[in-house]
């Protein structure tokens, strides 16, 4: 096979860059401080353990998201929170009598408090 | 008054009066019990199944057609039957009659049978006489009941109101077909239109999965295990002690019982497991199915402790069925471990049978196409949801793998499906059952209850004959044959039901001879007991026997009888009886259903001369009719119909009939027919239409033969044209006139406006006769 040249090198390296950054999860890389309040439980569970409703404050996220990993110490409906989000790490599995969630997210740093976005 | 002179005079008012009864109601209990004549759904018999598919394909607008007992069809209509004359005229149809319903809107079936019994003192011939030779003995119980048949169902009421208030008898009533609804006494069940939909909710009645009439063949006979792997189950007041420990797989202690939060699993195992008639709640669909639950929802379940929860059930919990109303909320999910032990269950559980494993498809179809696993996982009864008036919910996961669907509700508590909530203060609700259960979550438990049943009555069926009996047994829903959507289509429970059931081998007709009549399997830890009904038919000598045990019945006929009888063998299992039953034919075949130019013959009849023609149907025969005419008379035979002509030089004719099976030839069934010597129309007939009617009723006569014909057959007493009848009338079931009809041109008009729908007679004077028709005012 005939090998590359220093300018096609060139390209396919500026392309798979490219590619790479495309599909970075921007949350992870800038995570964002939420808030939100805790709704209620639904009938959905994953290794980290049963979810939860929360009414996110913030524009940028629609109406309401699905947790997983919300500490026990929030676990009580009304309680208002601030936290970050990343994509889920395990798959979620729910009863049949409801609509699934859309919008599914593990969150962290879960405070009182409200959180920096720096 | 002598009990002769009673009788005779019973039998002159039948005789005088059986067409101008009241028959919109029938005797029970010493009181009327009201009945509205449905034109919405019929019933019909003919001769075998062939011919009726063949009939039916010619009515328009059917919405369903269900087959009952006896070989009887009953057809729901999506209007008003506007055709019933021809239906009930075509050859092939031994039994019409519209269905009725009660002042409660129940369904009720008339099978053209009544069930007598009569007084002490009184024989049931004397009831019946010669002059309603159109009823005839169909059995007759230890107990001294008799089951009458009426020649045409359109009469079953009048005649069975006759016979009541002859006071001659204990009882006498219609025999009918009537919907379960009637029978379950669970205080919700008539709300469960899952179960059976009589259009409550605003539903279509009939999109429904068929439960009562499965319950009509079995309720099960032993008990069979389900797993119900979901948030955990516990008792409930409705379950009755049939929920087993169970396991949580992250928790040691926890036995499948469900968390604070935990209610859906409880809402499953009602629909599946519920007790029946129990004056309570709900009606299970198998409710000899024991509840074995496992929680998968007990907080921070992973793959492995799915996989776990499937093997518990199949291998610990010896689960017969696994009922699993959950799904992945990613399409993408997929776990080979998951599915690697869904096959191990399939083909490992049950000893080796195999466990039927069955899932919700999920709610999933508004984000995304395709079954959610582990619904699409290879092997799994895949089950969505349709609406009670039989349309698919948006909601409803669909695709390659969809297998079935069942009723259910919406979805996120807005649904309508009525099951167990958890007891007390544990409950969604107060007062122990939920009205809101939905989403494909309530259609999977309706399959799994469904699978339990059939494994309560026959334990030996594979996984794999399982899961394909439940699919060609499916109601057809959506494009014809399997679709994405609808897989094979609505759950059928009767038709499951009926493919499970042991069947009675053994021939179809008894002599007298020993003859064996077996069931073809015997469930484990049964008893079996059989008997023959009615018992006179049979012979009890040489070894055979009326009644016995053990799953084979050695029987033979007596040798002076002949006629239809039943073999029952009652299965007892450790949860519930089941009967099954054979009708047979006991010794040579009869004739019956004699007709003259499709009127019943009741004795010396008189006709007018010209052509006419016979009918009859021999039963306990494939045969043909025999035919022996008089000679001299001009005949022609089709098979057990024969057309022949009367001249008028001829005073009378005689003519027979008989049939011959494997025992002999049966006795002859005569027809005594007389030359009119006044009065005859000769060559027109009447027609008065249409029927039913409903906003006017025409009468007219028509011709029917040429001149030159009608000249050769009626000589002097040939009209010139035919003639116009003098008056036309319509009384109702009293008697009473309620509208006279007006002459236009050379046809009479009745108009109908105004009338209350049920059935009335229209009175026809045509010179110095009277003709009666029944007419059906809509």
């Amino acid at each position: 096979m005939k090998p590359l040249s220093k300018k096609s090198n060139s390209i396919l390296f500026l392309l798979m860059a490219v590619f790479n950054f495309s599909c970075d999860n921007q949350e992870d890389e800038k995570p964002q401080c939420y808030s939100g309040t805790v709704l209620n439980q639904i009938s959905c569970n994953s290794d980290n353990g049963l979810a939860f409703v929360i009414q996110v404050a913030e524009q940028n996220l629609t109406d309401t998201i699905v947790t997983t990993t919300l500490p026990k110490l929030y676990q009580s409906e009304g309680v208002k929170i601030f936290f970050k989000i990343r994509k889920p790490q395990y798959p979620l599995f729910c009863t049949t009598n409801i609509t699934p969630p859309k919008k599914e997210y593990d969150i962290y740093n879960v405070s009182n408090n409200p959180c920096s976005n720096e | 008054m002598n009990r002769k002179i009673l009788i005779i005079l019973y039998l002159v008012l039948l005789t005088v009066s059986v067409y101008a009864q009241k028959v919109s109601y029938y005797w029970s209990g010493n009181k009327k019990i009201e009945l509205t004549v449905d034109s919405s759904a019929f019933i019909l018999l003919t001769r075998n199944v062939t011919e009726s598919d063949a009939l039916l394909k010619s009515v328009e607008g059917i919405k369903s057609r269900k087959a009952l007992r006896s070989g009887f069809v009953l057809v729901e209509l999506e209007g008003k039957f506007i055709d019933a004359n021809r239906i009930k005229g075509n050859n092939s149809v031994r039994n019409f009659n519209y269905s009725f319903r009660s002042s409660s809107n129940g369904k009720f079936i008339p099978t053209g049978e009544i069930l007598v019994h009569p007084k002490n003192g009184f024989s049931i011939t004397s009831i019946i006489s010669k002059s309603l030779s159109n009823l005839s003995i169909q059995s007759l119980s230890e107990y001294g009941d008799f089951v009458l048949r009426v020649e045409d169902n359109s009469n079953v009421l009048a005649v069975a109101n006759l016979i009541y208030e002859s006071g001659l008898v204990e009882y006498a009533h219609p025999n009918f077909i009537a919907e379960i609804i009637l029978n379950q006494n669970d205080l919700l069940y008539p709300e469960q239109y899952y179960l059976n939909n009589t259009g409550q909710f605003g539903g279509t009645a009939g999109i429904d999965v068929n439960a009562p009439e499965a319950w009509l063949l079995s309720n099960g006979i032993n008990n069979v295990r389900v797993a119900v792997i979901d948030d955990g189950v516990e008792n409930h007041e409705d379950i009755n002690g049939r929920v087993l420990q169970g396991f949580t797989p992250t928790n040691p202690n926890g036995f499948g019982a469900p968390l604070a939060a935990g209610n859906h699993g409880e809402q499953c195992a009602g629909i599946i497991a519920a007790t029946t008639n129990n004056t309570l709640g709900i009606a299970g669909i198998a409710p000899c199915a024991q509840i074995i639950p496992i929680n998968i929802f007990n907080g921070g379940e992973a793959i492995p402790d799915l996989v776990a929860a499937i093997d518990f059930a199949w291998n610990q919990g010896q689960a017969d069925v696994l009922s699993n109303s959950w799904s992945f909320t990613d399409p993408n999910s997929e776990f080979d471990a998951i599915t690697q032990a869904i096959t191990r269950a399939r083909t490992q559980g049950r000893g080796g049978l195999g466990s039927i494993v069955v899932f919700s498809s999920g709610n999933n179809q508004q984000n995304f196409n395709g079954v959610m696993f582990p619904g699409r996982a290879n092997g799994v009864v895949t089950v969505g949801a349709i609406d009670r008036n039989g349309n698919i919910w948006n909601y409803s996961s669909r695709g390659a793998s969809m297998d079935l669907v069942a009723p259910s509700g919406n979805v996120n508590n807005a649904g309508d499906v009525r099951t167990t909530d958890r007891m007390g203060a544990n409950g969604l609700v107060a007062g122990n059952y939920v009205t809101t259960f939905g989403g494909t979550s309530a259609a999977c438990p309706q399959v799994s209850g469904v699978t339990a049943l059939m494994l309560s009555i026959n334990p030996t069926l594979t996984e794999a004959q399982v899961v394909n009996i439940l699919r060609n047994t499916a109601t057809d829903m959506g494009a014809s044959g399997f679709d994405n959507t609808f897989g094979t289509g609505r759950l059928n429970a009767q038709a499951a039901i009926q493919q499970v059931l042991p069947t009675i081998g053994g021939g179809n007709i008894l002599c007298t001879s020993n003859s064996n009549y077996t069931l073809s399997f015997i469930p484990a830890n049964t008893t079996i007991t059989w008997s023959v009904s009615p018992s006179g038919y049979f012979a009890t000598t040489s070894g055979a026997n009326t009644n016995g045990t053990g799953g084979t019945a050695t029987i033979r006929a007596a040798s002076n009888f002949a006629g239809s009888a039943t073999i029952s063998f009652v299965i007892q299992g450790n949860c519930s009886a089941t009967t099954i039953t054979r009708t047979i034919w006991v010794g040579t075949p009869q004739i019956s259903n004699r007709r003259v130019n499709g009127s019943s013959y009741h004795g010396p009849t008189h006709i007018c001369p010209g052509n006419h023609w016979l009918q009859v149907t021999p039963l306990g025969t494939t045969n043909n009719a025999n035919w022996t005419v008089q000679s001299g008379v001009p005949f022609f035979v089709t098979p057990n119909y024969l057309d022949f002509t009367m001249y008028s030089n001829v005073s009378s004719i005689a003519i027979t009939a008989n049939a011959s099976n494997v025992c002999g030839t049966g006795p002859n069934a005569a027809f005594y027919l007389m030359r009119k010597t006044w009065g005859c129309l000769s060559y027109y007939s009447i027609a008065a239409y249409p029927n039913p009617a409903s906003q006017e009723l025409t009468v007219s006569t028509v011709s029917t033969l040429d001149l030159s014909d009608a000249k050769m057959l009626f000589g002097d007493d040939l009209k010139d044209s035919p003639p116009v009848p003098s008056r036309a009338v319509l009384i109702d079931e009293q008697g009473k006139a309620v509208c006279e009809g007006q002459l236009v041109g050379n046809d009479f008009k009745l108009n109908l406006k105004g009338l209350k729908r049920g059935l009335y007679y229209i009175l026809i004077y045509v010179d110095d006769q009277v003709y009666k028709e029944q007419i059906l005012v809509e």
